[in-house]
């Protein structure tokens, strides 16, 4: 147990100290996500009064675009020069790759959202809001389970033609039901409705996250057998 | 072999007479609707189809399971023909739905749960489908779609309570008593015959899938000697 | 354990591995024992990398077994810790210097005092004035180096290198043949993969000759680029467009 934590903290920070020399990853992300919520600016040009309910849409749309684009490059850089073969002949447990790699996307992803939230309340006009704690815990929700399905599915469509077409095709689908609560928690919270309206989607985050996670931890060693 | 091929002559003649049967029944013998009329009818064969994607997505998953415990090459290939037949009857429930949503409540399409879990179903498998196309390696295309089949399996309580909470959340057009409440003692009859003719017809599309797929890795295995003896 | 599971390394029980329309490999049935030194001969696409990944347990294969000191790598996972693989890709982070990517590995792979080992590998690649420098940045020849330094890092019992010799000039080729000459000196097993016949040879004592995917040739070596011309030849009747 001891063992596999300590491993599991030497991939996550290899992932680290490698995005953390190149930005290969978070910057494209970033910009790509600012792109897409200057896009929405002029493809609803809202009212003041209406842009409460459609923040939540913009924000989980221009979230899961750009981390899209981002998790997709996680494995296939390390197929590149062949340093994924010299991970797998170490005697590590697949599962720990696996969450050494959700682990490294996830804060990616948020240094990503840390760079990119000001924008959204600065670009829609959004009042600083009491429940601003909760609606941090729904974009962490949010975006962990993104993670752990992109992740895997990144792996997935490591070997297959088109990859980067097939990645968003199976990673969407999947993460429908979160999208869903995502976008009601942060809408609802975000127009001060009652809190308990946003605890019922936070909840169903939480079984997503917890279901998906665990699935793709032990299905991840058939994922990445030749 | 030569036994094999007659049963399924006779199962497919059967299922032939049973369809124009079900036909029959539903066209001529149930009764029609009070408020909806005649277009209710569709109902017969909108409800099966249902039935028949979501047995065959269950069995996607149970093949991809059965997959990577065993690695029997026969649950891949029942997967990909379940796939691939409940795919074809999510695209019959969502045609028809439609057909039937026009006249009873006036707009074609709804973001009712039903309605909507049936797109994302379809939306999964037809990614599953998808993918099984850009992989070349048949070993790999078989453990990789295994684990798709599974995740995506386990997705599907998750979509459709999700998309009741939000639908709860948005009232939606109401549909004054649906199909299935307090139907007609005819009705019923003509329902489960017709849930049967459905349950068969996949049965023998199932079945007659996996033959073709056997023959077609048959066909690679040939090959591949072929290459040797060159 | 029974003692012959001691004597031999590697055993391959009709090894297949089928890709798409072709046979990688068609069942391969060989041992090797504990100390033996093996060259894979064989014409390009015969069929070499796809048997040292197996064995390396990165490719499962679609039939038959593979066991390494009597264990199937694919139940236990420990057994990875005594095979050193090498293949031609750098398999190391192009972004990382030479002693990050060493220490990643050793620490992975939860080797005993890790950046002693580092140094030591480090040492014996005398490659001491580049260990600070990102891979990327090496030239080629150091690249090798830093990929082989890699390789040895887990002290394998069993060497497993898909074509040592492949682009190096003479002064890294004695390099080379001297590490397996140390290797071999400890007892341990190898199997090399190569084209070249006489470099492969001053170092093993067996060569096996593989085409399409099946062994056409296994014996002491002295034959073996006999065998070879005769599988090309052959190959030059049925196909012109073949060039070797």
């Amino acid at each position: 147990m001891k063992k596999a934590f300590s491993q599991f903290v030497i991939l996550y920070t290899k992932d680290i100290r490698l995005e953390m020399r190149s930005k290969e990853t978070l910057l494209p992300m970033f910009v790509f996500g600012l792109l897409v919520l200057t896009i929405f600016n002029f493809a609803f040009d809202f009212p003041p009064d209406q842009i409460m309910s459609a923040t939540g849409g913009m924000l989980w749309i221009a979230l899961t675009f750009s981390m899209t684009l981002g998790i997709s490059r996680s494995f296939g850089l390390e197929k590149e020069y062949g340093s994924l073969d010299s991970t797998l002949l170490a005697p590590v447990d697949r599962g720990l790759i696996f969450l050494g790699k959700l682990l490294s996307n996830f804060t990616v992803a948020l240094i990503q959202e840390v760079l990119l939230l000001p924008f959204l309340f600065l670009f829609f006009n959004i009042p600083m809001f009491p429940a601003f704690p909760w609606f941090i815990s729904v974009i962490l929700l949010g975006t962990f389970g993104f993670c752990a399905v992109a992740t895997l599915f990144s792996a997935v469509t490591l070997n297959a033609r088109m990859r980067e077409v097939m990645l968003p095709l199976l990673v969407f689908p999947i993460y429908i039901p979160a999208v869903i609560g995502a976008v009601r928690a942060t809408t609802s919270i975000i127009s001060g409705e009652p809190l308990a309206w946003a605890f019922a989607w936070i909840r169903l985050l939480i079984v997503f996250d917890i279901i998906f996670v665990t699935l793709a931890y032990l299905l991840f060693e058939y994922v990445l057998e030749e | 072999m030569k036994n094999r091929s007659f049963i399924w002559t006779v199962l497919s003649y059967s299922l032939l007479i049973a369809m124009l049967i079900d036909l029959y029944l539903v066209l001529l013998v149930a009764p029609t609707e009070r408020t909806m009329g005649d277009v209710q009818r569709i109902f017969y064969f909108h409800v099966p189809s249902a039935w028949v994607a979501f047995l065959a997505f269950f069995t996607v998953f149970f093949g991809s399971v059965a997959y990577i415990a065993t690695r029997n090459v026969r649950y891949d290939r029942q997967a990909i023909a379940s796939a691939e037949i409940g795919v074809a009857f999510c695209t019959i429930v969502l045609v028809t739905g439609p057909i039937w949503a026009r006249p009873v409540w006036g707009i074609w399409w709804t973001w009712d749960p039903r309605l909507t879990s049936t797109l994302v179903l379809w939306l999964i498998y037809a990614s599953y489908l998808l993918l099984r196309g850009f992989i070349e390696d048949p070993g790999r295309r078989a453990i990789l779609s295994a684990v798709v089949g599974i995740v995506g399996f386990v997705d599907v309580p998750i979509v459709y309570m999700s998309i009741r909470w939000w639908r709860t959340q948005h009232p939606s057009p109401v549909f004054a008593g649906g199909a299935e409440s307090g139907l007609d003692p005819d009705m019923k009859i003509v329902f489960f015959f017709s849930l049967a003719v459905f349950m068969l017809l996949y049965a023998v599309l199932q079945g007659l899938s996996i033959q073709i797929k056997r023959v077609e890795s048959d066909v690679v295995e040939l090959s591949r000697r072929a290459a040797e003896k060159e | 354990m029974t003692p012959q599971m001691l004597m031999e390394t590697i055993r391959a029980e009709k090894v297949t591995k089928a890709f798409g329309r072709t046979y990688a490999l068609k069942e391969i049935t060989l041992t090797i024992a504990t100390g033996e030194f093996v060259g894979l001969f064989g014409p390009n696409g015969a069929g070499k990398s796809t048997f040292l990944r197996i064995c390396a347990a990165l490719i499962r294969p679609t039939a038959g077994r593979l066991l390494v000191r009597g264990k199937d790598v694919w139940k236990n996972l420990t057994m990875r810790g005594e095979i050193g693989f090498l293949s031609h890709a750098i398999g190391l982070y192009p972004n990382l210097t030479v002693t990050e990517n060493l220490l990643y590995f050793a620490k992975l792979s939860a080797l005993k005092d890790p950046v002693r080992r580092v140094d030591e590998v480090i040492d014996k690649l005398d490659m001491a004035t580049y260990a600070g420098m990102e891979v990327g940045r090496l030239s080629r020849g150091w690249q090798q180096r830093a990929a082989i330094a890699r390789g040895l890092l887990n002290d394998p019992q069993i060497l497993l290198w898909d074509e040592p010799f492949t682009g190096l000039d003479e002064i890294a080729t004695r390099m080379i043949l001297g590490l397996l000459d140390d290797f071999r000196a400890q007892g341990r097993s190898a199997i090399i993969s190569s084209h070249d016949f006489s470099r492969t040879m001053e170092v093993c004592g067996r060569a096996i000759m593989i085409d399409r995917g099946r062994i056409e040739y296994d014996g002491a070596g002295v034959d073996v680029a006999d065998a070879y011309r005769r599988i090309m030849s052959v190959r030059a009747g049925t196909s012109t467009a073949e060039t070797a």
